[in-house]
């Protein structure tokens, strides 16, 4: 049980870690629910396509299906992005291709070695979606603190309350925050 | 896998993986196209020009995003200056050997704090700023919009005289 729960607080940390280019990227609502919803899409195309292609193909090859199809899914969702908004697609269209290249969605693209293991595969739906959360929520949260608060619309004349929330240091405060949150939470819980 | 190595279901996933492909560059360029008209017509729409019927041309150099380009009425840059923290937009009006004519303000994010001060500078390289406007942070933001009317001159002086040699 204690090996368990090791294990999951390893991944956790390292899909955090994975997660962390989106995080610092993600300084405002609008920027946090384009690169959210493209996490969200590529990660679930890469959990995807490695349980619909058949085993017999090796892991290497559904690996390199599984992100192939998550490279799509990201130029799928750059394409919707430039059709609504042309704008919001010039300042974030290097972020949006970045969401297929970070480590949850590698972990996505691998096969589950185990039957049981591919039961349990609709997991790495609920994954995705509390990934891509988390960075709506980052975003959200960086752009409150920092203009004091939060708006999808560009300003001739922005608000601004602590400017430096918005700055990478601000997402590397922010995020240490919560790492040391989700310390203090994960260790009690194995106290218990 | 059978005896002479084709794999009838591996050649199956290749065949469906560049039909995708190949259907979201499509995707992409329909986009693209679409993106362009809708930028020509809010740079006229800025400018306060609806009758300038420009057609876009995609750049990303430098700062400089893309161009609106009217026959009769010269070109519309949209600047994106990009800083730690967010990004600023403009549309700068060049004549034909690339000088600034006049620079609308489009917007920048919020909690974006050189806003403001962006704004002053592109007035003043417009020859429209306050008197006595200064700020201690413009000389770290000067050289940004330096290069930013610089490339729009250079961009500007090789489409006349791309068209003066046809």
């Amino acid at each position: 049980m204690g090996n368990e729960n090791r294990t999951v607080t390893t991944r956790a940390w390292a899909a955090f870690v994975g997660l962390t280019p989106l995080l610092v990227f993600s300084n405002g609502l609008l920027i946090g629910l384009v690169l959210g919803m493209t996490f969200l899409v590529v990660h679930s195309t890469a959990s995807a396509v490695a349980l619909l292609v058949p085993v017999s193909f090796g892991q290497r090859r559904i690996f390199a299906f599984s992100m192939a199809g998550a490279m799509i899914a990201s130029s799928v969702c750059a394409t919707l992005i430039r059709i609504i908004d042309p704008l919001l697609f010039e300042s974030s269209f290097t972020r949006v291709f970045l969401a297929a290249y970070t480590v949850p969605v590698f972990n996505a693209a691998v096969v589950p070695s185990s039957m049981a293991d591919r039961e349990r595969a609709w997991e790495n739906m609920a994954r995705g979606l509390g990934y891509g959360s988390a960075i709506v929520l980052v975003g959200l949260v960086r752009e409150l603190m920092a203009s004091g608060g939060v708006s999808i619309a560009q300003a001739t004349n922005p608000s601004v309350f602590l400017p430096v929330m918005a700055q990478p240091a601000g997402a590397m405060v922010l995020l240490g925050l919560a790492a040391a949150g989700f310390r203090v939470a994960t260790s009690r819980g194995v106290d218990r | 896998m059978n005896g002479s190595g084709f794999d009838k279901n591996l050649a199956i996933g290749i065949v469906l993986l560049v039909l995708c492909g190949t259907a979201s560059g499509l995707g992409s360029r329909y986009a693209a196209a679409q993106a362009g008209a809708y930028l020509a017509q809010q740079a006229d729409a800025e400018l306060n020009a609806p009758a300038r019927h420009s057609v876009w041309n995609t750049l990303r150099t430098g700062q400089i995003v893309g161009r609106a380009v009217s026959a009769r009425h010269g070109s519309a840059y949209l600047i994106a200056i990009k800083r730690q923290g967010g990004e600023y937009r403009a549309i700068a009006r060049s004549d034909a050997d690339g000088s600034l004519v006049s620079v609308v303000p489009l917007g920048a994010n919020a909690g974006f704090s050189y806003a403001p001060r962006l704004d002053a500078l592109f007035a003043r390289a417009a020859g429209v700023a306050k008197h006595g406007d200064d700020s201690p942070i413009d000389p770290a933001l000067k050289p940004m919009i330096v290069d930013a009317l610089e490339t729009i001159a250079t961009l500007e002086r090789s489409r006349t005289e791309a068209i003066n040699g046809q």
